[in-house]
C-alpha cells in the first residue's frame, strides 16, 4: 500500500472519523515528514499495518500505542490527530507551541461539534440562537 | 527647510485618538496631524489589499483562545514593540524573557498588554461597551475608597449617548431600567441587543429570577460595540466568533471608522505611520507645548529625530505609552502622579461541565452575550472590590490548560483514539460554559509606571512597571469564585465544575488588557494631571485622552467611558 493511503487509514482510525481528505492527509504527511525527519511516521504505520490484520485494528493499535513506555508512538499518534482536529502541530521550530498547519477551514473539531471554524462563518445574524441540527 | 507647523498634533491612533481626529475633523477648521507609532495597511481602499483577509490568514491558529497578537504577528512594527506572546507568564518568565518590552520590576508581573497598531487596541478587543455605574465616580464618598471623579456619571451621560452612537452599540434598554444602580439613560440604545446564544438560553432558564447570598439574578444582554443590524456602512454580526482577536467583517467596531472619517478632510487631515514619538518640548515660561518630536522608522533615517510645531496636543497613546512620553519628557511634574495609580481588570473564570440533557454547544456567535451586572456595587466595596460577571459561548474562555486544543490532548492522554476519543471530545465540548468576573483595583500610588534605562530598537527608553495586586482583590476574587459556583449550583447541584477552590501556590488571576490610570483625572492640581476635559493642569494646550486619566477603573469596560471622556476632551479643544 501506498504511504499515503495507509497514512489516510490510520487517520481515519485515530481520530474516529470514517472519511477524510486524500488531498488534506498528504499535506499532513509530508508536513511531519519534512517537519520531524523521514522516519518520522514509520513506527507507528508500522503498528498500524501490524493491527489492521486483527479483528479490532483500533484495539490493536491503542494496545501497541499504550505498550511503548517509550511513549513515541503516542506522541506521533498525538500529532496526526491534532492536525486533524485542529490543523495544528506542535512545531519543534517554535519551541513545541503550536503551528498552524494550513487547513484551519477543513479542522475537524468544529463540524464534529456542530459549529463552523471560528472566523468563518458562513450564517447570517443570530443564527447562534437555535440548537444546531 | 521650513518647521511644520500644525494646530493641532494628536499622538496615538487608537479609539481616543481616532474619535478626537473625527470629532475635531469634522466640527472646526483645523489642521491636524495624527502621529501612529505602527505601520501597516489598514483600509482595503489603500491599494495594498484586503488588511483583515491578510491578517485574518496569518492568524488562522486555535491553541489557547485569545492571543491579541495573533493575526499581527508579522507586521514590522512588531520588532519595535516585541510583545510577550503569552502574558499569562509569570513575572521570573517575563523577566527573563528576550522579547520583553516592560521592565517589570514586581513584585507581581503586570499582564495587560495592548496592539501597536494603527487604530489600536481596537483591533483585538471583545467588543463589550458597558457604562459605569453611578457609584463608580465617587467611590471615596460612598466608600472612604480609591478615589472621586471630579465628574458624576450625570455629568458624562451626554457624552456616553454620543459614544453609544458613535461606535454603534448594541443593547436592550429594558435591562437598564434599574436607575438606582445603572443611573439614568436618556436615550436607546443604537441597535437592538444582540441576541444571545443557545446556550445562553440554557442558563438563563436556570438562573434568570432565582437569588443568590439575597440578590436576584438577572441576565442582562451585554451593551456591544457590535453590529446587530447594518450600522455605518458595516455588516451585522456574522457570528465568526472571533471577536478577540480580529472581526473578519468589522462588524465589532474598530478605530479604523473614525480615522477615515477623520482622514476624509485630506486637505487638512494627515496620518503619519510609523513615527514614534520621542518628547514634547514645553515653553519654559507658560507650560505651553509647543513641539513634537518623532523618529520615523520607516525613513533612512531613523534613528534622526523629527519635529513638529504646534498649537494644541492631545497624547492618546494608551496608559502606559502616555505616562511614558510625559515622564521622558519631564511634564506635568507638579502632582507627582505621572505613571503612578496603574490599574488593571483582574479577572477569574469557574467553569462547568453542564448536565448531559443540558449541551450548550459554545463556540457559536460572539464569545460572550450575556452579563450578570447585579454584583457591582454595595456597602462591601469599603472592604473588597466589586466585580461584574460575563457568561461565555466560549466553553472555559481563558482557564489555562481547557481550551479545545487541550481538550483534545487529554482524552488522548488517557489512552482514547478514534471513535472513544471523537466522543469523548465532542462530549465535553458541547457542554463546556464559564461564569467569569471581572474586579476593580483600587488606584496605589506604587503601582506605577517609570523610565527603564533598557531602550528599544529605536533607542527610546521602555517602560519599567512596578506592580501589585491586594487583598481588596484577592478577597472579591474569591468572593466571586464562590457566586459563580452558588449560580452553577442553581442549573444543578452536582455539576461538574472546573476552577471552583482557590488554587493553593503563587497568586493568579487573568488580564482584561485594561491600562488604566497613570495620569489620572482630579480638580486638584496638587494631586491630578487633568481637569475634567481631560486638559493637563500644567499644560493649558495638553490634552490626554484614553484610560490614562482615568481616576478609578470601576468593573465594566473601559473602552465606553474613554471614548464618552475622548469626546468631551475633543468638544473642549474647539472652544480653544
Amino acid at each position: 500500500m501506498k504511504p499515503s493511503d495507509l497514512f489516510l487509514k490510520l487517520s481515519c482510525l485515530l481520530t474516529g472519523v470514517k472519511e477524510l481528505d486524500s488531498q488534506v492527509a498528504e499535506h499532513y504527511r509530508t508536513l511531519l515528514l519534512s517537519r520531524f525527519g523521514p522516519g518520522y511516521l514509520d513506527e507507528l504505520l508500522a503498528a498500524y499495518a501490524l493491527g489492521s490484520k486483527q479483528k479490532d485494528p483500533l484495539d490493536s493499535l491503542q494496545k501497541r500505542i499504550a505498550a511503548d513506555s517509550s511513549r513515541r508512538l503516542a506522541s506521533v499518534a498525538k500529532q496526526v490527530v491534532r492536525l486533524w482536529y485542529f490543523s495544528q502541530f506542535n512545531d519543534p521550530d517554535q519551541g513545541g507551541r503550536p503551528s498552524n498547519a494550513g487547513f484551519h477551514a477543513k479542522a475537524l473539531a468544529w463540524p464534529l461539534i456542530k459549529v463552523h471554524p471560528p472566523a468563518y462563518s458562513t450564517s447570517p445574524h443570530g443564527y447562534w440562537t437555535a440548537k444546531p441540527k | 527647510m521650513a518647521q511644520e507647523h500644525f494646530d493641532l498634533v494628536i499622538i496615538g491612533s487608537g479609539v481616543a485618538g481616532a474619535l478626537c481626529a473625527a470629532a475635531l475633523a469634522a466640527g472646526t477648521e483645523k489642521h491636524i496631524l495624527i502621529l501612529e507609532a505602527a505601520d501597516h495597511p489598514f483600509d482595503k481602499k489603500d491599494g495594498a489589499g484586503d488588511v483583515r483577509v491578510e491578517f485574518h490568514r496569518v492568524m488562522s491558529l486555535h491553541g489557547n483562545r485569545g492571543d491579541m497578537h495573533a493575526p499581527y504577528s508579522k507586521i514590522a512594527n512588531r520588532n519595535l514593540f516585541p510583545a510577550p506572546e503569552n502574558t499569562g507568564r509569570s513575572l521570573s518568565e517575563q523577566q527573563a524573557g528576550a522579547e520583553k518590552y516592560y521592565d517589570q520590576s514586581g513584585p507581581q508581573p503586570y499582564r495587560a498588554q495592548f496592539n501597536r497598531l494603527v487604530a489600536g487596541s481596537t483591533w483585538s478587543w471583545r467588543g463589550n461597551v458597558p457604562r459605569f455605574i453611578p457609584s463608580d465616580f465617587k467611590l471615596k464618598t460612598l466608600y472612604g475608597v480609591g478615589e472621586d471623579w471630579p465628574l458624576t456619571y450625570d455629568d458624562l451621560e451626554p457624552w456616553y449617548v454620543k459614544a453609544e452612537k458613535e461606535l454603534g452599540v448594541a443593547g436592550d434598554d429594558a435591562d437598564w431600567t434599574n436607575t438606582a444602580l445603572f443611573g439614568k439613560r436618556s436615550s436607546t440604545f443604537p441597535m437592538p441587543a444582540i441576541p444571545h446564544s443557545y446556550g445562553d438560553s440554557i442558563m438563563i432558564a436556570a438562573l434568570e429570577g432565582r437569588t443568590v447570598d439575597g440578590v436576584k439574578v438577572h441576565v442582562t444582554h451585554t451593551p456591544q460595540a457590535r453590529n446587530s443590524q447594518i450600522y455605518d456602512g458595516r455588516p451585522a454580526c456574522e457570528g465568526n466568533h472571533n471577536c478577540i482577536p480580529l472581526c473578519p467583517v468589522q462588524a465589532k467596531y474598530d478605530a479604523t471608522v473614525h480615522l477615515r472619517k477623520a482622514l476624509a478632510h485630506k486637505e487638512r487631515v494627515t496620518l503619519r505611520s510609523g513615527c514614534v514619538v520621542t518628547r514634547l518640548q514645553a515653553d519654559a515660561a507658560t507650560g505651553r507645548i509647543t513641539e513634537v518630536f518623532f523618529k520615523n522608522w520607516k525613513s533612512g533615517s531613523r534613528d534622526k529625530e523629527q519635529s513638529v510645531t504646534a498649537d494644541a496636543v492631545i497624547l492618546a497613546a494608551n496608559a502606559i505609552e502616555t505616562a511614558k512620553l510625559l515622564l521622558v519628557s519631564n511634564l506635568a511634574t507638579k502632582s507627582g502622579q505621572v505613571g503612578r495609580n496603574l490599574m488593571d481588570h483582574l479577572q477569574e473564570e469557574v467553569g462547568a461541565f453542564m448536565p448531559p440533557d443540558k449541551a450548550v454547544f459554545p463556540f457559536r456567535g460572539p464569545q460572550s452575550t450575556i452579563s450578570l451586572e447585579m454584583f457591582r456595587d454595595g456597602p462591601f466595596r469599603a472592604n473588597r472590590s466589586a466585580f461584574r460577571m460575563t457568561i461565555g459561548n466560549d466553553a472555559f474562555g481563558r482557564k489555562p490548560s481547557f481550551a479545545p486544543l487541550d481538550m483534545l490532548d487529554k482524552a488522548m492522554d488517557a489512552g482514547l483514539w478514534g471513535k472513544a476519543l471523537r466522543d469523548k471530545f465532542v462530549d465535553d465540548l458541547t457542554h463546556m460554559v464559564r461564569i467569569s468576573f471581572s474586579t476593580e483595583q483600587l488606584p496605589h500610588k506604587d503601582n506605577r509606571v517609570e523610565l527603564s534605562d533598557k531602550q528599544d530598537d529605536l533607542q527610546i527608553r521602555c517602560p519599567k512597571i512596578t506592580y501589585n495586586v491586594d487583598k481588596y482583590v484577592f478577597d472579591a476574587l474569591d468572593v466571586g469564585r464562590q457566586t459563580a459556583v452558588k449560580l452553577f449550583k442553581l442549573v444543578d447541584k452536582n455539576i461538574k465544575l472546573v476552577g471552583d477552590q482557590h488554587e493553593p501556590g503563587p497568586p493568579a488571576w487573568n488580564t482584561a488588557a485594561h491600562a488604566m490610570g497613570t495620569c489620572r483625572i482630579g480638580t486638584n492640581a496638587a494631586d491630578s494631571v487633568v481637569d475634567a476635559n481631560g486638559r493637563c493642569h500644567e499644560h493649558g494646550n495638553l490634552f490626554l485622552a484614553g484610560a490614562s486619566i482615568f481616576a478609578t477603573g470601576a468593573t465594566a469596560n473601559p473602552t465606553l467611558t474613554l471614548a464618552a471622556l475622548a469626546l468631551k476632551t475633543a468638544d473642549a479643544v474647539t472652544k480653544l
